[in-house]
This record gives C-alpha cells, structure tokens and sequence, in this order.
C-alpha cells in the first residue's frame, strides 16, 4: 500500500471478551465521532471508520505505519476506559486478513447468531457516519463497496440467512404462511411465559392489528399490555375471544390442558373459511393436541417450533464453510486489486 | 417450413425446461433464484413459441388451434402471457417456476404425442368470428391453467403447514391468504371470459346450428357450469380454502379432458365448416 500504510482492523468483539467485560467496553455515537477525530490529527490514520455495537467495537483503518499502540491509546481516551483494558482482549488484523473479516462481519458469519441481518445495517450505519465526518478515503470506499457487495452475494448464492433461528420468529414466519401480512390479524395471548412474552413481542413488531392478553395475574397481563400497545382482559373471559382471534398463544403454566377441541370447533363455526393458528407455548401443553385435526387450524407446540428453529440452525451452519470460501476469494482479489492499484 | 416451426416450438420448450430447472436447482440446493433471470429466460421461450405459433399460422392461413398440437401449445403461450402480466404485477413467488414447469410438461407433450399434429389444409379459412370464438375459448384454457397452478401452490402451503415442514420451497411460497385471493380473482376473470367465449359459440350456433356438433356443446357448456358453480359457490363464501383449490385443480384437467373429446371431433367438423366457408378449396 501506498507509503506503507497498511488496512487495518483493531478492537474487540463477543469472541475475544465475555459479556461481564464487553458491558464497559463500550462507544457511543459522540466517543465513536471524537474517535475518529483523534485518529485523524495525530496522523495515526489517513481513513477510518469505527463500528461500534453492543457485541463489538472494531476501528477500520487506513493505519500508517508503527501506530498501533497509539490506536489503542486514542481507544482508551475516547471511551474513558483506559488503553490496557481495551488492549487485553483486542485483536488486530491486517490486509487481506481484515478485509476477510470484515466480509465476515457484514455477512453476518461472525455474528452472535449465525447469519443474522442487523449487522450489515450497521456496520452501512458506521460506514455513513464516517463519510458523513469525511473521514472515508478512496481506499475504504472501495473496501466497504466491495463489502456490501460480499455481504450480498452471501445472501443471495448460500442458505447462511435462510430460515429464523429463533422460535418467536418461527412462529411469525409461520403465520406470514397463513395470513400473509400480518397487519390486519389480531393476536389473543392467554398466559405470559418468558417465551409467550417473546413472542407477542416479535407478533407485533411486524405490526399484528391487535393484541389481546391475559394473565390469570391480571397486573402481569396489564404490563405486558402497555410494553406492547395490546389491551389486557380478565382471564376468566378470555375464551369470548376464541372467534376473533386470528392467532392464539397459549404460554401457562397450567398443569393441565386449558383449551379443548370442542371449544376450538365451536369458534371455528362462528368464523368459517378463517384459518386459525395456534401456537402452545407451554409445557405441559395447555391446547389438547386433537385440535390441530380441525379443519382450517394450524397447531404447533413448542417442540415443533424448536425443531424448525433447530434445523434451520443446523441449515446455516452447513452453510457457513461455504460463505467463507466465497468471502475468502472475494478479499483476496480486492486486496491483489488494491495493491495493484497502489503501484 | 413445418419443421422450421416444430423447431420454434422445440426451441421455445427447451428454454421453458431451462427456466424451470435453473429455479428448481435453485430451490433444491436452498439458494434463491434471480427472478429477472428466470422472467427472461421464459420470455426467451415466449418469444421463440410466438414465432413459432405466428410461422404455423401464416403457413396454414389461419389461427393455429386447428389440432390437438396447436391447441396445446396455444394454451401453454397463453398460460405465459399470463404468467407474464401478472406475475411481476402481483409479486407471486415461485409462480415463475411453477409455470416454466407446466408450460413444459404441456408443450412437451404436444411435440412427443404421436398423431397430434394432424394436417391443416393450407388456405383454408374459417369465418374471423369462428376463429375468434375458439381462440378465446382456448385462451380461458390458459387462466384456468394458472388457477390449477395457484391452488396447486396453495395445497402446497398448505400441507406444509399441517405437516409442520418447513424447507426453502414451503417459506418461498405465497401465504395461503393470498393465494385463495389470487385464486379467487383468476376465477372470476376466467369465469368470465369463458361466459363471453359460451355466450360467442352460442350466437354462431343460432345463426347456424349445423356448425357445432351437439357433443362439443355440451362438453363446453359442462365446464362452463361447473367453473361458474364454483365460482358462485367461491364468492358466496361456502367454498373457500382448501376445497376451492382441490375443486379448481380437478376441474382444470376435466376441462383440459374435454377438450380433448372437442379436439377429437373437431377433424370432421372442421372439414364440414370448411367446405361451408370455401367450398371451392375443400377438394
């Protein structure tokens, strides 16, 4: 690279340091801008963006030469954590290697879960600021192009993101199956189970119409209630419920089965040519399993949703060898492209 | 010049297959195919089958459903038109494959039946109003080919769903809600188009009873009742879901069995019209 300066990536992330520690090994927006700005005067890096999540700060640089202790002191100022704490579970990568790894990152391989999205929503957020703080060169502009380019390419050609892997958003995919956008469904939840709190929560945030909750605590139901922006009823009158609800989630902690074949029928009647999934969340099961027989009625438990989750699971890591190799390929062209480009 | 045509045709089926493969390997291996690669390659085969249909036209002077070969190739290029209107239209995923698949497997069939392409007498015309009429006919016999492939794709989804199977194919599918909305649409615009094409081979009918033979008439007429009856019964909310779809499926290939027995009659009633319109080709 030009005049020895070398593509660089410095910091720490979930593999190199454990959550205890990673809680105070933090940036904000503001320390990540005065960063970028510290690095910049004291000439440590011509280019630089700095990512900063919650699993991970990593300085992406265009480093000149014999500066990497002066990063980490820039590290430890900026944040208010000093230099020796970042310096302990820091890792440093260079050239090819960081250009790998920052495919990885963006792909979302080197994620907490394995081909998750959010990532490369991020790591285009840093890229922004840092353009925006004009701290962005020729070089990484290429580099984060070719990136999203990578991240892409991942997603498109293997199944590293294919399937939810968590069993909230199993049962929101499934019910996308059924009812398509969910905008227009309502949601009814008898009993608030860490699970069933999960899975309203994931329900609405892809903007289920209307949420139903109760609880045999009925102030349980009423804070779930407000977190959401559902309405809380009381528990004895919840199956009324059973014709106009689109979706129920059972999630008590009920030793025995609360809603029956029969009764699931009966509303079934009442809303005929309306399909009806039932989600049962609860171990023992609270839905008699007769019911998913019904015509129109889609019943999974907790297992089933756990073998979906599972076996996507198991899908993205087959997939994940694959995603390197391409990635691998990928940044050792653009790292023999910039050299020659650098002359 | 027949040849030159069937090559057009063998041509447009093979980018059919090539479509159809490329989104079904894509599918198998868990990949996601590139829906304009898979819109372009069928509409390569939609332009090669064009060209092939439009040479066979010009060759025998008219429109070419005059025999079973014709008739299914002609029902396949209006299954793609459709497909090629309403599938960006509408977003329907995997409608691309599904139709690249049937599409072959019709056009396939045309070109490897022995006996199929019967001869068509060359400068024969039949009056433009008995050729519209049986064009239209047989293009309803294209809409009613994507409903069989929508409910197919909704028993699909929703077997899926009951079995608790969750690969690729079954995620990438369009929800069941709409699917039956899809399908409840094709049924009514292909209901009706039908009604238009009943209603059309019914004035020629008046005009002159000869030209239709009775069981042809009744074998059209049978379909029409029966798509309208599902229709009726669709729109009055009393089938709906997986009924419709079972109901929608069967009664494409009962529809696609009379026209077999049509086809099968129309040799004689066509040398019949002919030697009606042009009396002094027919010899």
């Amino acid at each position: 690279m030009k005049s020895g300066a070398v593509i660089a990536i410095i910091g720490c992330n979930h593999h190199s340091v454990a959550l205890t520690e990673r809680e105070h090994l933090t940036l904000g927006a503001g320390q990540a801008a005065q960063l970028r700005q510290l690095l910049k005067e004291r000439q440590i890096a011509r280019e630089a963006v700095v990512l900063h999540t919650c699993n991970r700060v990593e300085l992406i640089l265009l480093q000149n030469p014999g500066t990497t202790d002066r990063v980490w002191e820039c590290l430890g100022e900026a944040s208010g954590v000093p230099a020796g704490e970042w310096l302990r579970p820091g890792f440093e990568l260079r050239n090819e290697e960081a250009l790998r790894h920052l495919f990885e990152v963006a792909a979302g391989l080197d994620a907490q879960m394995v081909g998750e999205t959010e990532i490369l929503g991020q790591v285009k957020d840093a890229y922004a600021e840092a353009v925006s703080a004009e701290s962005v060169g020729v070089i990484l502009h290429r580099v984060f192009q070719k990136t999203f380019q990578a991240a892409k390419t991942v997603r498109h050609q293997t199944g590293v993101g294919a399937g939810q892997i968590s069993i909230a958003n199993v049962a929101v995919d499934l019910a996308g199956r059924i009812f398509g956008d969910l905008r227009s469904t309502r949601m009814l939840i008898a009993g608030i189970g860490e699970a069933g709190t999960a899975t309203v929560k994931a329900f609405r945030s892809r903007g289920t119409k209307e949420v139903w909750i109760t609880n045999r605590t009925s102030a349980v139901a009423g804070e779930l209630a407000a977190q959401v922006g559902g309405q809380a009823f009381p528990w004895d009158q919840w199956k009324t419920r059973l014709r106009e609800a689109d979706m129920i989630v059972c999630s008590t902690a009920s030793p025995a089965a609360i809603l029956f074949r029969e009764e699931v029928q009966s509303a079934m009647a009442g809303r005929p040519n309306r399909p009806l999934f039932l989600i049962d969340m609860a171990v023992p099961r609270d839905i008699e399993p007769s019911c998913g027989e019904l015509e129109n009625v889609f019943l999974y438990n907790l297992d089933d949703l756990s073998a979906i989750a599972n076996e996507n699971l198991r899908q993205r890591l087959a997939e994940v060898e694959t995603a390197r190799a391409l990635l691998a390929e990928r940044a050792r062209r653009l790292w023999a492209d910039l050299c020659e480009r650098a002359g | 010049m027949e040849n030159l045509v069937r090559w057009w045709l063998g041509a447009g089926t093979l980018l059919y297959a090539v479509a159809f493969v490329y989104a079904g390997r894509a599918l198998w291996f868990r990949r996601r195919y590139l829906r304009p690669v898979l819109f372009a390659i069928v509409g390569g085969g939609f332009a090669l089958q064009t060209i092939g249909l439009v040479t066979r036209g010009w060759v025998i002077q008219r429109c070419p459903v005059t025999n079973p070969f014709e008739t299914l190739q002609f029902i396949t290029w209006s299954l793609i038109i459709l497909y090629m209107v309403t599938g960006p239209a509408f977003r329907v995923s995997l409608l691309g494959f599904f139709s690249s698949g049937l599409a072959c497997l019709l056009a396939v069939g045309s070109l490897v039946t022995p006996g199929l392409d019967t001869v068509a007498e060359a400068g024969l015309r039949l009056p433009p109003a008995v050729e519209g009429h049986i064009s239209l006919a047989i293009f309803c016999y294209g809409i009613f080919g994507l409903l069989a492939l929508t409910s197919l794709m909704f028993l699909l989804q929703h077997h899926a769903l009951r079995m608790k199977l969750d690969r690729p194919i079954y995620r990438t599918l369009p929800s069941m809600h709409d699917l039956e909305r899809i399908n409840l649409r094709l049924l009514a615009v292909g209901t009706a188009v039908y009604t238009s094409a009943v209603v059309w081979g019914f004035a020629i009918w008046l005009a002159d009873p000869g030209k239709l033979p009775p069981f042809k008439m009744a074998a059209a007429i049978a379909v029409w009742i029966a798509y309208l009856t599902i229709g009726a019964l669709a729109m009055g909310r009393r089938w709906r879901g997986r009924r419709l779809a079972v109901a929608c499926l069967i009664l494409f290939f009962i529809a696609l069995f009379s026209l077999g027995i049509i086809e099968a009659s129309r040799g004689k009633m066509t040398d019949r019209n002919l030697q009606t319109v042009a009396p002094g080709h027919a010899g």
